[in-house]
């Protein structure tokens, strides 16, 4: 397996890419996977969930790399190593440069796309399956948020109780930080510069129901930490390409 | 920025970004940031990318990495702990690299909470390191002298410590209640001596919520260099959460790397 950075521009604008080739020998590549090239493109999470998925998410690339898989890893706009500060992530952005790595992956010779998104990355690849003009093959989803307006309450959940521990009371209520995200355009809360526009699509973005997501569910897969067992890369992408392909 | 990776002394690649000045004059300074946890470099809402952003407006190479086993890099973490000097050998290597890609001559190291602790170790090893900015050094005090003779066995104590740690007893000067009693982290007190007697600039910066301001205190009397500078941020932790803190802390960094230049 041989891994690249790279840089991406959409635009102006750079992005950070990671793509893990594999270079398993043919004999070994899982049947399924040698008639067609797959690639697996990881849809990170937002905020803090970001850096603490991270090495885990690097890790299941490795592993996915050895068992016949190229994956590529990006982060969006203004998180992660991508250039820019918060306050310039957007929804928008966030799905247009998706797209924009997948291209890169049908560009590399992909067939068939498969998204590994975790959180809200979750969100964003069934987003994809279900509503994209170019969508993904299939997706799996850890941990999927379904509700990006209860992801948002997160942060402000982390907010007030920073504040707390730090004041002994709530300095800012969440009020008063929406009233001054409407006024300024931005509101910094839990350490993350959001714009208002970033807040408005996150709080707008439509839940994915249960009757939306079951005309997808032969193209995609849940999966959920158990709380006591330590991430396994092995045993996940074992999990994720299926057992029957499980000693690749 | 751009993507620089390096193969550590350990034969792991360690990746990393390079922020580099545009349009300008570079400096011949140049920083690291070593952030805290093992989570890396885009680790506590991206805190080091945002100051490697600053300090690269203002005309500094910043190199951000992350350390074997931790964020993008390859290879397992190394055995111990900041406290132990695990990360150290990376850390040098990281400094001659990005002088090597900058052509800077001098290089500077802010770290944050362990991070803080590594640089210590490495500023103090490293000719060409000419400041360290330490924020939030975490506290691991302990004078109980049980622990003290188990640090000395292991190598992790001095008789100069300990002696310093008798004598002060001898005279009264007691640990605070609630002190942890933990191993005494006795090189991070001789690398920052070191780095003091050699001429370089050592800050401490803390917040004013960081709850282990008050054991740094006592810690700096009793153990720290008295030229030493530290700076307390009013209304801060250690995670610098309100643009407030943020905007305190990189007024201290400006200023740190204006002192600096």
């Amino acid at each position: 397996m041989s891994e690249r950075e790279m840089e991406f521009y959409l635009g102006n604008q750079y992005i950070y890419v990671s793509h893990y080739e594999s270079t398993l020998r043919a004999s070994r590549i899982p049947r399924h996977v040698e008639r067609e090239r797959a690639f697996a493109v990881v849809v990170p999470p937002l905020f803090e969930e970001l850096a603490r998925t991270r090495r885990d998410l690097v890790r299941l690339a490795r592993e996915l790399a050895h068992r016949g898989i190229d994956v590529v890893r990006f982060d969006y706009r203004g998180t992660g190593l991508s250039a820019g500060v918060f306050e310039e992530f957007t929804m928008e952005g966030a799905r247009e440069q998706l797209e924009e790595v997948m291209d890169y992956c049908r560009d590399q010779g992909a067939t068939r796309i498969h998204l590994i998104g975790a959180r809200f990355g979750g969100y964003l690849a069934l987003s994809n399956l279900i509503f994209s003009r170019t969508p993904c093959d299939n997706v799996v989803a850890w941990e999927p948020t379904t509700d990006l307006a209860l992801h948002i309450e997160d942060l402000f959940r982390e907010e007030a109780s920073s504040q707390t521990t730090m004041f002994g009371f709530e300095k800012r209520t969440k009020a008063e930080i929406v009233a001054n995200l409407k006024s300024s355009g931005v509101a910094m809360i839990a350490g993350y510069r959001l714009s208002m526009r970033a807040y408005q699509e996150l709080v707008g973005s439509p839940v994915l129901r249960f009757d939306v997501l079951r005309k997808v569910s032969d193209k995609f897969q849940l999966i959920f930490s158990d709380g006591k067992t330590a991430f396994d890369p092995a045993a996940t992408a074992k999990e994720i390409l299926g057992d029957e392909h499980a000693n690749a | 920025m751009r993507t620089l990776s390096f193969t550590s002394p350990r034969g792991t690649r360690n990746k990393g970004v390079l922020f580099e000045p545009k349009g300008q004059d570079v400096s011949s300074l140049g920083f690291i940031f070593l952030p805290g946890s093992s989570l890396g470099t885009i680790a506590v809402h991206r805190l080091g990318i945002e100051i490697a952003q600053l300090l690269a407006e203002a005309g500094h190479p910043v190199y951000l990495f992350d350390h074997a086993g931790t964020g993008e890099s390859e290879g397992a973490q190394p055995a111990g702990t900041h406290d132990s000097g695990s990360f150290v050998p990376e850390t040098l290597a990281a400094v001659d690299i990005l002088q090597k890609h900058t052509g800077s001559s001098r290089t500077a190291l802010i770290g944050h909470c362990d991070g803080a602790v590594t640089s210590a170790y490495a500023g103090a090893r490293h000719p060409s390191v000419k400041g360290l900015l330490l924020m939030n050094l975490p506290m691991t005090l302990g004078v109980a002298p049980v622990s003290d003779l188990d640090d000395l066995f292991r190598g992790r104590s001095h008789y100069r410590t300990l002696a310093r740690i008798l004598g002060d007893r001898l005279k009264g000067k007691g640990v605070p209640p609630g002190t942890s009693n933990a191993n005494f982290n006795a090189r991070l007190i001789t690398d920052i001596e070191r780095s003091v007697a050699d001429g370089k600039s050592v800050s401490v910066v803390f917040g004013d919520r960081d709850p282990d301001l008050p054991r740094f205190e006592e810690f700096r009397v009793k153990h720290l260099p008295p030229s030493l500078t530290v700076r307390v941020l009013k209304d801060t932790s250690d995670a610098y959460m309100t643009e407030e803190s943020q905007s305190l802390l990189f007024r201290e960094i400006s200023r740190f790397a204006h002192g600096l230049s």
